[in-house]
């Protein structure tokens, strides 16, 4: 076959695009920033990693080890408020549980920097709730507040809990409850049959959640970016080594974190494939035990109140924020002047609307780009038959074990010159880059989805559909894409959402002209603008809550569709 | 060993009554079937012995003992469940073992006691085995297993057989039955399969819609249905509406077609006895088409019936329809001016050979026949 016939391919028209995006933006980035970690002042070496690990100057151990000692506390703390939650919502029915249920994954709205824009003016030394507890008592100092590692750890319990939680709903909606019949009828009392039956059934989603939450925490940057002080952070020193020049120990730490990351990733999922249960279904519904008795009844309502004001502070603090005059709130416990102005300008001021169109501008171009290149390799690699199947799966999912500080020391160190995968152009300092970070970081997300819907797909639907007379299109458009169609769009919509309100990649890549939100919340903040800082941060949260409430809505309304 | 007494059961899932007042008693040792389609109640009385659900009013007792309201942990059952629910994380010996691992029983003992409960199933040396890896039959097995490890009061049978298939569930059940039977354990077992019901059972009730409609021994319920629910449950039952004439001496059964089933004298005749409304009453009356008593149905066996050639008395001419061979037996379906009738034939008679479209005789014996008010 001569080259003109292999290039007619229609397999080959999709994997040339494909690899040479993968390559160009995944691989040849990673891999330069390992070669670059090898040169010290221009002499190849172990140079940079005999710094890095250096047990007389412990500063950059010390990081690691805070990063991943964070890591585990946050994945602690996240089941530990999760795992009850999921418990108590799925076998007790009380009043008010479907309300307090769906409000559970509240805080899932809050993009990174909001929420812990939200928790510091709730509970840090100068916070409302320190000060307000310090007024109603008549004590003389605030009883506590939140600052350094507590601090960080307190924002991710808070945030990452709902993976907990979520992931531990779905497996106990997932368990057969005969089994725990079974158990019961063989003697088994609450306690044993849940330490015996259902927690061994959990482990599966546990270790899921604990890869989800160990990685976002690895990764965090915004909690420690605010609250850290002096406490060092291997995320955070990236930040720091690239501001202060010093690429060549920004590079290092890179890949130590990456590094770091990718092991925890793949020893956790060798783990998760052994521990997989397949469950036969059918078997009796899923009855919740109604919790009587006035007192407990009462004790189970406040509680829910109680959890609901607690998950909702943070979104009600943002929203008075955004109303307090800008350099008006210095020592006050609560602001004391309060103006619309902060959304007057909305309307007035042109360049107001600059930060909000840049992100949903990169938004946009970086999740098409996701879509194209994640629903491609989904196809490819659940319906496809070719070797090397499995490297595409790891490609793609590469990102996904990549730190977002990772992702833009990479992409700065491979396009600070000329390259083939960007035409010969220099794209740092361009428009480009930031852009193209959100692509490579939520690729996985759309990946994901994708893949999932296609193994989901029966194959002989579409053989039936072809069997009755359909042509391949027609086939495609009226069976396959219905099928697929909700679970490739609630990836798109929460890629979407995620580039929205990105800051840690934002705040190493952007320039003036495609300044995100979330850096010009930062730069309000940084000058004290907090009415302004705020109303953008509600902007932001009404952004991605209309879209994730219309991805739920679009997502039901077809699940409905296909049942009836 | 233990005698089960339901008394006055009841059990109201929001505004449906679901079981409406079962009272009944299963002896010790006996092989119990609460037989009927889907939402008859069959499976929430099970239940409600093996106390995952408890009663609207009504009592359980086992033996002399009040447990209605005794958690499910403490009433000694084994129960096999529709879909096993063998728990998917342990082994063929841990899950065998799990009930007496609540009971605390030495390891030692519990050792011996799984490896003589799989040997009683015939799964001895799949110990080790992750039950996922089992096939459907042996995944049966071991849930029988582990119900009879703990030497339950009752075995308690909830659809048993119905993931298994065709072949493997007679095989299968007759294990069970032969096993109840070894162990001489009081067992109650659950299925919507009247044949499964008939073959295994010492007594069966026979459930329609949180009713009782008939409690007997098989070859009672079969052969004498007491009335059309059960008759129609128990296989394809010809069963005609019709009403009662007198004929002289005679009872006459007049279906609107025009077929005439002549019944035999009725003080003779034990199907007429079971009739509500007493037989010489008919007779002394010359009943009209439309006696009070309203109409009645007549249920015969297809095996009672017979195709002849012969133009005798008690037979009728109709065309064969449909014809299904069926090994040892035929299925015939002949319509007789309006009435369909089921035949089954013996394969090696000399009328099985005949085709649809055939014109046949067939004789209905009135002596067999049963004659149902309700």
């Amino acid at each position: 076959m001569n080259l003109y016939a292999v290039l007619r391919q229609p397999r080959t028209l999709v994997f040339i695009p494909l690899g040479f995006i993968l390559l160009g933006y995944i691989v040849y980035p990673a891999a330069l920033v390992m070669w670059e970690s090898l040169f010290r002042d221009g002499q190849f070496g172990f140079g940079n990693y005999g710094e890095f690990f250096d047990p007389d100057s412990p500063s950059y151990m010390e990081g690691l080890f805070n990063s991943v000692m964070v890591s585990v506390g946050s994945v602690l703390l996240s089941a530990l408020i999760g795992v009850p939650l999921a418990l108590i919502f799925t076998h007790y029915e009380f009043p008010g549980r479907s309300v307090f249920s769906a409000l559970a994954v509240l805080p899932i709205v809050l993009p990174p920097l909001v929420g812990v824009l939200a928790f510091l003016f709730l509970y840090s030394e100068s916070g409302m709730v320190p000060r307000l507890i310090q007024a109603a008592l008549g004590l003389e100092r605030p009883p506590f507040s939140l600052n350094g590692v507590w601090a960080v750890l307190l924002v991710h319990g808070y945030t990452m809990y709902v993976f907990f939680y979520l992931f531990t709903s779905a497996a106990l909606r997932g368990i057969d409850p005969a089994v725990m019949e079974a158990a019961r009828n063989l003697g088994a009392s609450s306690w044993f049959s849940f330490r015996t039956v259902t927690l061994p059934l959990l482990t599966p989603a546990m270790v899921g959640a604990t890869l989800l939450v160990f990685m976002t925490s690895m990764n965090s940057f915004s909690a420690p970016f605010i609250f850290a002080g002096g406490f060092r952070f291997l995320s955070l020193n990236i930040y720091t080594s690239k501001l202060n020049g010093d690429m060549a120990m920004a590079v290092t730490q890179t890949v130590v974190l990456s590094a770091f990351s990718i092991a925890f990733l793949f020893w956790m999922r060798r783990y998760e494939g052994r521990r997989q249960y397949a469950m036969s279904t059918k078997g009796t519904a899923n009855v919740r035990r109604e919790i009587r008795g006035r007192w407990a009844r009462l004790l189970a309502g406040a509680a829910g109140i109680a959890m609901v004001v607690v998950l909702l502070l943070p979104h009600l603090t943002i929203l008075l924020l955004s109303f307090v005059q800008d350099g008006t709130w210095t020592h006050q416990i609560l602001p004391q002047v309060y103006t619309s102005d902060n959304y007057g300008r909305l309307f007035q001021d042109p360049t107001f609307w600059e930060p909000i169109r840049n992100s949903l501008n990169m938004a946009v171009v970086s999740t098409a780009a996701d879509v194209a290149i994640g629903v491609t390799a989904a196809y490819l690699v659940v319906k496809g038959t070719f070797r090397g199947r499995k490297l595409l799966d790891a490609l793609v999912m590469v990102p996904w074990a990549l730190p977002g500080t990772v992702v833009a020391i990479n992409l700065i160190v491979a396009f600070s010159q000329g390259t083939p995968f960007s035409f010969g152009q220099v794209l740092v300092g361009s428009f480009w880059l930031l852009p193209i970070a959100y692509f490579v970081r939520h690729l996985p997300i759309v990946f994901r989805a994708s893949s999932a819907a296609f193994r989901q797909l029966d194959d002989s639907l579409e053989e039936a559909a072809r069997n009755l007379g359909a042509g391949w299109f027609y086939a495609f458009r009226r069976v396959t894409l219905p099928l697929i169609g909700p679970g490739v769009l609630a990836g798109t919509l929460l890629a979407f959402v995620t580039a929205l309100g990105e800051f840690v990649a934002s705040i190493l890549l952007y320039v003036y002209d495609n300044r995100p939100i979330a850096m010009e919340i930062l730069s309000h903040l940084r000058q004290f603008n907090i009415g302004s800082a705020a109303a953008y941060a509600v902007m932001l949260l009404l952004l991605v809550s209309v879209v994730l409430l219309g991805s739920n809505y679009f997502s039901r309304g077809t699940a409905q569709r296909s049942l009836s | 060993m233990a005698q089960v007494t339901l008394n006055r059961l009841t059990k109201r899932f929001d505004d449906t009554l679901v079981v409406k007042g079962i009272s009944l008693t299963v002896a010790d040792g006996e092989f119990f079937s609460l037989l009927g389609p889907s939402g008859c109640g069959k499976t929430t009385i099970l239940r409600m012995i093996a106390g995952f659900i408890f009663p609207t009013s009504g009592t359980v007792l086992f033996d002399d003992q009040d447990v209605t309201h005794v958690p499910a942990n403490r009433r000694n059952t084994g129960m096999v469940f529709q879909n096993y629910a063998l728990f998917p994380h342990m082994t063929v010996f841990e899950n065998v073992a799990f009930g007496l691992r609540t009971r605390k029983v030495a390891t030692a003992e519990t050792a011996d006691r799984v490896a003589r409960a799989l040997d009683l199933v015939g799964l001895a040396g799949l110990e080790q085995r992750p039950v996922p890896q089992l096939s459907g039959g042996q995944q049966q097995r071991v849930a029988l297993a582990r119900a009879v490890v703990i030497e339950p009061d009752l075995l308690l049978l909830d659809e048993p057989l119905s993931n298994l298939d065709a072949k493997l569930r007679e095989e299968t059940r007759d294990q069970i039955r032969e096993l109840q039977t070894k162990l001489g354990i009081t067992a109650i077992y659950v299925t919507h399969d009247q044949e499964e019901a008939l073959a295994v059972s010492d007594r069966i009730a026979v459930m329609e819609e949180g009713e009782c409609r008939q409690l007997d021994r098989p070859d009672a319920i079969y052969r004498r249905p007491a009335n059309r629910f059960v008759a129609a449950f128990m296989g394809n039952m010809n069963l005609w509406e019709g009403v009662l004439e007198t004929d002289g001496d005679r009872t006459v059964f007049r279906h609107e077609s025009g077929l005439t089933v002549a019944l035999p004298a009725p003080t003779s005749d034990a199907a007429m006895a079971e009739v509500g409304a007493a037989p010489t009453d008919a007779a002394d009356s010359a009943a009209p088409p439309n006696d009070p008593g309203g109409p009645v149905y007549l249920a015969l066996h297809p095996q009672a019936a017979r195709l002849t050639e012969d133009e005798a008395e008690g037979t009728v001419g109709g065309v064969v329809t449909t014809r299904r061979f069926k090994g040892a037996t035929v299925e015939f379906t002949v319509d007789a001016g309006g009435v369909a009738i089921q035949v089954v034939e013996n394969a090696e008679g000399p009328m099985a050979a005949r085709q649809p479209g055939d014109g046949v005789r067939v004789h209905i014996p009135g002596d067999q026949a049963i004659i149902l008010r309700d």
